[in-house]
């Protein structure tokens, strides 16, 4: 078999996309885009934090659950996995190729203490979602402000 | 890698107004989005898989119209309430469309989509060549179904 290094199609366009984001990045101090674009990261995650708890959602589509491993520690959240092929298809059999295979791994940083031994998480459609509860006392620190 | 027409559709090419978006930071706004896709023939089929992870099946769109294969839909955004403190905002949400060009001859009675793990695939049977039309005399079938009980 011979190696030859797979180029993902729009590669060249990530490559110009990635320039003209540190030139605008040097010039305005800030990236100017998202760091979804061209999804480099994966998978892709949403979090968030109501009063009682963190929320972590992560995209995974094409992963079994039993490929899923999640990990919480007092500070975050790691996502490690593999996306496996559904069969053997030949290189010459690809017109195109954009969905991510092979192994993953993402850690995502909590805002605050968590309960661990607490944590909770589903998966449904490609999309897992993690479920940690805060510390009592980081619970208690909300306060919500009236406005008089 | 072989080649294969892909048509622009509507939602797409909005051009320098997208890259205004991106520098306003409109995460919440729904917007449309383009999933990624592998499309491979083997000898008997064509499929494509398309990552739609979070999308409701009923939600999913697959048609066939002359030698077109399309797939569009929507994803609900199911991120945080405005009253639940927000981290990270990196999954997409809204609408999708996506057009492909098939040049093989394939089966039309005989297309067929399946969901599984956020995983659309269509599966496009080949027609001609590679199509094997079996005709079983009821002798045959017989002996197939006696086989089966034993």
């Amino acid at each position: 078999m011979s190696l030859i290094r797979w180029r993902e199609p729009g590669q060249e366009l990530r490559r110009i996309r990635d320039e003209f984001s540190n030139l605008m990045e040097d010039f305005f101090g800030r990236p100017l885009l998202p760091a979804w674009v061209g999804r480099e990261v994966f998978p892709s995650v949403d979090v968030y934090e109501t009063d009682a708890e963190f929320v972590v959602k992560a995209e995974v589509p094409g992963v079994e659950k039993k490929d899923i491993e999640i990990s919480v520690t007092d500070n975050d959240v790691t996502i490690r996995g593999e996306i496996k092929k559904d069969e053997e298809v030949k290189e010459e059999g690809y017109y195109r190729r954009e969905r991510r295979h092979g192994a993953f791994s993402r850690s995502v940083p909590l805002g605050g203490p968590v309960q661990t031994d607490q944590a909770k998480a589903s998966f449904k459609d490609g999309v897992v979602e993690i479920r940690i509860p805060k510390t009592p006392e980081e619970q208690a620190k909300v306060r919500k402000i009236p406005i008089e | 890698m072989r080649r294969l027409f892909e048509l622009e559709t509507k939602s797409e090419g909005k051009g320098i107004l997208s890259l205004l978006d991106w520098m306003g930071g409109s995460d919440l706004r729904e917007e449309n989005w383009v999933p990624p896709v592998d499309i491979y023939e083997s000898e008997t089929e064509l499929v494509l898989a398309a990552d739609l992870p979070g999308v409701k099946r009923e939600n999913v769109e697959v048609e066939l119209l002359g030698d077109v294969l399309t797939i569009r839909g929507r994803k609900e955004f199911s991120g945080p309430s405005p009253n639940e403190r927000c981290h990270h905002l990196e999954c997409r949400h809204g609408p999708f469309e996506r057009s492909f060009v098939i040049r093989s001859r394939i089966d039309r009675q005989a297309v067929s989509a399946s969901s599984r793990n956020g995983v659309l695939r269509v599966t496009l049977p080949k027609a001609g060549r590679g199509t094997r039309r079996v005709t079983v005399d009821s002798k045959q079938g017989q002996s197939l179904s006696s086989g089966g009980e034993e």
